[in-house]
This record gives structure tokens, sequence and C-alpha cells, in this order.
């Protein structure tokens, strides 16, 4: 059908088949069994953590500190569970709860004091780490509970449980975003926040609550990334808030707000973390590897905004960035 | 005849102020159903400050405001249009990034039985509309910012009448049109007016407001100089409110107006 053929789907697709086919060419284990695994745990937690990122900035906003609150998260998570005796499933609830409550502190500074949101936010990623390591001496807390990997990372039909996670979290994040009142008001806030409000939309509850949804994302992924490691660390997580960051934007989200799909986002995730592993695999140091992230996103971020001058050829490689 | 039935709006009094600066100085004005009332005025003579505080944008720092004789409760957008109180703002306040469906229900959203958006509906009900106002109209699918002017105004028009108002305020509603445009929207105006719409006309061209206002109200410094029937008065006599802040014989003078022996 026609309406395939012009999805916005296909460019960032094409981008990560392309990153893929020059990772798997130019090392020779990147379609190993092993190394797949890995790049599908690792994707779980990006992409879990970039459906808040998408949301925030699709509401026009930004946030920098879901890498500092999953640090954060862990600790409680894995404090909670180890020493406090906390049942797993209460522990979980607790956690997505204390998540909720730190995205409701960026929500409050930003919606409420106006405080723009990549202040607040940088803030954020500065404090939640900073609290992270007043846990327990600031040292990692490991052998939490050897249940963790089993229920986060097992397999169902053959295939790895986080896949379904990740489906059903993108299916109710998608469905919410595209078919909802809050989805289409969210949109509608960052388009234009002023006429949103002269429509009589409550705009500052609306930019609360995306930053809230960030929160929550920050504490699936905390859960995720402490199953994983069966650890919590307030090490963890750091630079993770550029990836999702960037996976939204590769997946075609604008930074200006009011514009960004979720499911694009999923294929923008799976875009950066091949990257990373990429590089890892043709063992280039961390240092470039940062350096080459914040050039990826910089480049994305451009794309974006010179997507007007650009038009006629972004238009042609890219059908879901046309304007008109 | 019109002045016996109880007003659909009275603002009493209204005061509003920023800082220091008085925006809206004890302004009073009243709309009868199926009239139009032009409110003119330099730039800076508080007509747009007036009109939100009707509208809710702004909230007022004295005075009452009626509706249909009943004292109304407005703090936001949202209670304005709980009372019928529509608005077509200058700056053309639609949200950009999405379609002209969107727009129109932007925050009162049809909804199918299971809760979800009802994208279907919305549309069709949009060209419903949109074929009553703008039969030209085709871009139904486009993010309103690749629209025309006049596109973009329609679709701010179709959103204000859509919901059953029963007051229009239409600040400098034919601004971004061209000739053919305004007359539409002139053609609309009137249609509006003969369903017993009450409509507030905030525009800077005083010859559309003597072509459709029933009445005119002048403002300066934020002051009210005076409001008259427009078959009273002539044009110049309203130039000479507008920017001598007279009141001729024929107009009702406000708290604004220049009294010369």
């Amino acid at each position: 059908m026609k309406a395939i053929l012009k999805s916005p789907v296909l460019a960032p697709l094409a981008a990560w088949l392309l990153v893929a086919l020059v990772t798997a060419i130019t090392t020779p284990h990147f379609l190993d069994a092993g190394n797949l695994s890995n790049l599908a745990l690792q994707v779980s937690i990006v992409a879990v953590v970039a459906i808040g990122s998408t949301v925030v900035i699709i509401g026009g906003g930004i946030d920098l500190s879901p890498g500092s609150a999953i640090a954060l998260l862990t600790m409680v998570f894995a404090i909670m569970v180890k020493f406090a005796g906390i049942p797993l499933p209460v522990a979980i609830v607790l956690v997505i709860l204390a998540g909720a409550g730190l995205g409701a502190i960026n929500g409050f500074l930003t919606a409420y004091l106006r405080i723009p949101s990549f202040i607040t936010t940088v803030a954020a990623l500065s404090a939640f780490r900073g609290v992270a390591f007043m846990f327990n001496n600031g040292s990692p807390v490991f052998s939490v509970d050897p249940n963790l990997e089993t229920i986060f990372y097992g397999t169902l039909f053959g295939l790895p449980l986080p896949l379904y996670y990740l489906v059903a979290l993108y299916t109710v994040a998608w469905f919410a975003m595209r078919y909802t009142r809050l989805g289409r008001s969210i949109y509608a806030i960052g388009g234009n926040a002023a006429a949103a409000m002269l429509s009589g939309l409550k705009v500052k509850r609306l930019q609360f609550l995306t930053f809230l949804i960030a929160g929550v994302a920050a504490a699936l992924g905390a859960i995720l990334m402490a199953a994983r490691l069966n650890s919590g660390s307030p090490n963890y997580g750091v630079g993770l808030e550029l990836s999702a960051i960037a996976a939204a934007v590769i997946g075609g989200a604008s930074l200006v707000g009011g514009r960004g799909n979720i499911v694009n986002t999923a294929i923008g995730a799976l875009t950066i973390v091949t990257v990373q592993n990429g590089l890892n695999l043709n063992a280039v140091p961390t240092s470039a590897q940062n350096v080459i992230i914040g050039a990826i996103i910089v480049i994305a971020v451009g794309i974006d905004m010179w997507r007007v001058e650009l038009g006629g050829v972004i238009g042609a490689l890219m059908p879901n960035r046309k304007n008109k | 005849m019109l002045e016996k039935a109880t007003p659909l709006v009275e603002l009493q009094h209204i005061k509003l102020a920023f800082g220091g600066i008085h925006a809206v100085d004890d302004v009073s004005i009243d709309l009868y159903p199926g009239e139009v009332v032009g409110i003119v005025g330099h730039n800076g003579a508080g007509k747009s400050c007036l009109i939100k505080v009707l509208s809710g944008a702004y909230q007022r720092d004295e005075g009452k405001i009626l509706i249909e004789g009943k004292e109304a409760t407005i703090n936001n957008p949202r209670d304005a249009k709980a009372y019928g109180i529509e608005t077509i703002y200058q700056t053309l306040a639609v949200a950009d990034n999405v379609d002209a469906a969107a727009n129109l229900f932007l925050g009162r959203e049809l909804k199918t039985g299971w809760g979800t958006l009802d994208d279907v509906a919305m549309e069709a009900e949009t060209r419903k509309i949109m074929g009553r106002l703008n039969p030209n109209f085709e871009r139904f699918k486009t993010p309103v910012v690749a629209l025309s002017g006049g596109q973009r105004q329609s679709v701010a028009i179709a959103r204000a009448i859509y919901f059953n108002a029963r007051i229009l305020i239409m600040d400098e509603p034919t601004a971004a049109l061209g000739p053919q445009e305004t007359q539409q929207v002139g053609e609309l105006i009137r249609q509006l007016k003969a369903d017993g719409i009450g409509i507030f006309l905030i525009s800077h061209d005083i010859h559309d407001v003597f072509d459709l206002s029933d009445r005119v109200a002048v403002m300066k410094n934020g002051r009210m100089v005076g409001t008259a029937r427009t078959e009273d008065v002539t044009k110049d006599e309203v130039l000479g409110m507008i920017i001598l802040g007279k009141c001729p014989p024929a107009a009702v003078p406000g708290p604004g107006a220049i009294v010369d022996a």
C-alpha cells in the first residue's frame, strides 16, 4: 500500500539499516548471537528511557536528567530489595513511584515555577546523581536478588523478555500519543503553548505530566538496568540521557517541540545503540565514542533545524521530515 | 428597540494594569444578541486587553462581567468558553503543527465509544463546517503551518463558531487577509449576526467597522471615549474620537471623553 511506502518509519529504518550494514561489514562479530543479544539488552534500556525523552520533547521541553535518575533509582531499588527486605513486586512499584516523584520535581520546577526545562533538568542531572552517592556510602549494591535475571531477561517462546516489555510499552505510548486527548494535547502545547492555552488547554498541567511520564520511563529503565547487572550503582546511566535524546531526535522528534513519533524513537534507539556497539566492536576508545555520539546529536538536530533550507534534498531522502 | 432587552454581555468598570500601566481603565461596554459592536482605537488604546479580559486570557483587576444579566466568573479561557464566549485572535492562535481538525477540536476532541480520539468524525465535522465557511478549503490533512493566512483564519473562525458560540470576539479578523477573504469574513459576520450571535469586532479599519457594526466604541489610552450607533455618526467624527478623544453630540460619552465647553 502507498501508505506503507509513505510511512514515517521508513527513513529512520533506512538509517538504522545503513548503520547496521556498515557495522556488519567493518567487524566480523556484529552478527554473532552473543553480540546481538547484548545489543538487544542495551537497546531495551535506552528505548524505554527514550519514550520519556520523546514525550517531553514533543511537549516542547527537554529532559537531561534520566541518566542520573537511573543511578539514583537503581540504588533505591537495590537497597529496598537487599537491605530492607521489601518483596520484589512491591519494590518495583515503589521504584516506579519514586521515578514519578523525580519527574514531578522536574515538572513542577519547569511548568509551575517557569524555570526552563534545560536548566531544571541539568540541575537534576547533577542533583539526582549526588543523592545516589549518599546511599550506602556511595558504594554499589551487588547481588540484589537472583530472581531479577529470570524475571527481566529470561526468554519466552525463544525471544528475550525485554523485547516483550518494549513492545508492550511502545504500544501503550504510541496509542496514547496518537489516539488520546492527552497525546493530542501534548503535541499542541509543544507546537504553540500560547495557542493551546487560549484554546482552553491546561498547559502547565500538561507540561508537568510530560516530565512525570519521563520520570516513570526512567524508573522502568532503572529496573531493567538493575536487573541486568543484578546491582544498583551511583555510577550507572552516565550519558544515558544523551543516548535517549539522540534516539528521539534520530526518530524525527523536533527539539523546538510539537513534532515526534514514538515508534520512530524505538528505531532511533536501535540506531544509536548499534552505533555504540559498532564502535565498541571496532575497539574505538570511549573518549572518541563520546565525541562521535555528540556529533551525531548535533547533526540530527541540525537536519531538523535546516529542514526548510534543505527542503528539497531532505524531502527526497526523508519523506517524513517534509514540511509541506 | 434592542436596548430594552437584557444585554448578552455587560462589562462594568473593568480595570487592568500591568505594573503601573493602566492598560484598561474603568471601561464599561455592553453587547446585545445579534449585534455587532466595533471597538476601535489606536495601537495600545487597550482594545485587545479589554477583550482578553472577556475571553479569559487576562484576569481583570477590578470590574464585573455580566452574561445575560448574571454575574459571570471568568478567570481563564476555559471559563469563557463555558459561557459560550469564543475568540478569534489577531495572532491566529492556532497550533501550527497539527491539522485543521485537530485545531478545531483542540481541548474538546470528539471521542469514540472507547474513549479514544475519533479522527474520522472530527475530520467529517471539519469538512462540513469548512464547506460553509470556505468551500475552497481542501487541505484537511496538512499541519496548519503550511496554510495561507486566509486558510488559517478560516480554521480559527471555524473553531470559534463550531461550538455554538453566543458571543464572538474577533480581534482584527481581516488583518492577515486578502480583499476576497475579507469580503468572506464580512458575509460570515452578517450570517452569524442573523443567528443572534453577539459580536465584538476589534479593528483598525474604520471602513470595516462602519460596514459591519451596529455600534462603535472608541478607546483611547485605556479609557472609553464613547459609544455611538454607527448610523448616527460620521467616519470623521469617529476619527475625532480616536485621535482627539472628542465625543460628538450623537455619541454617549465615556470616562475617557474630553468634555469641551
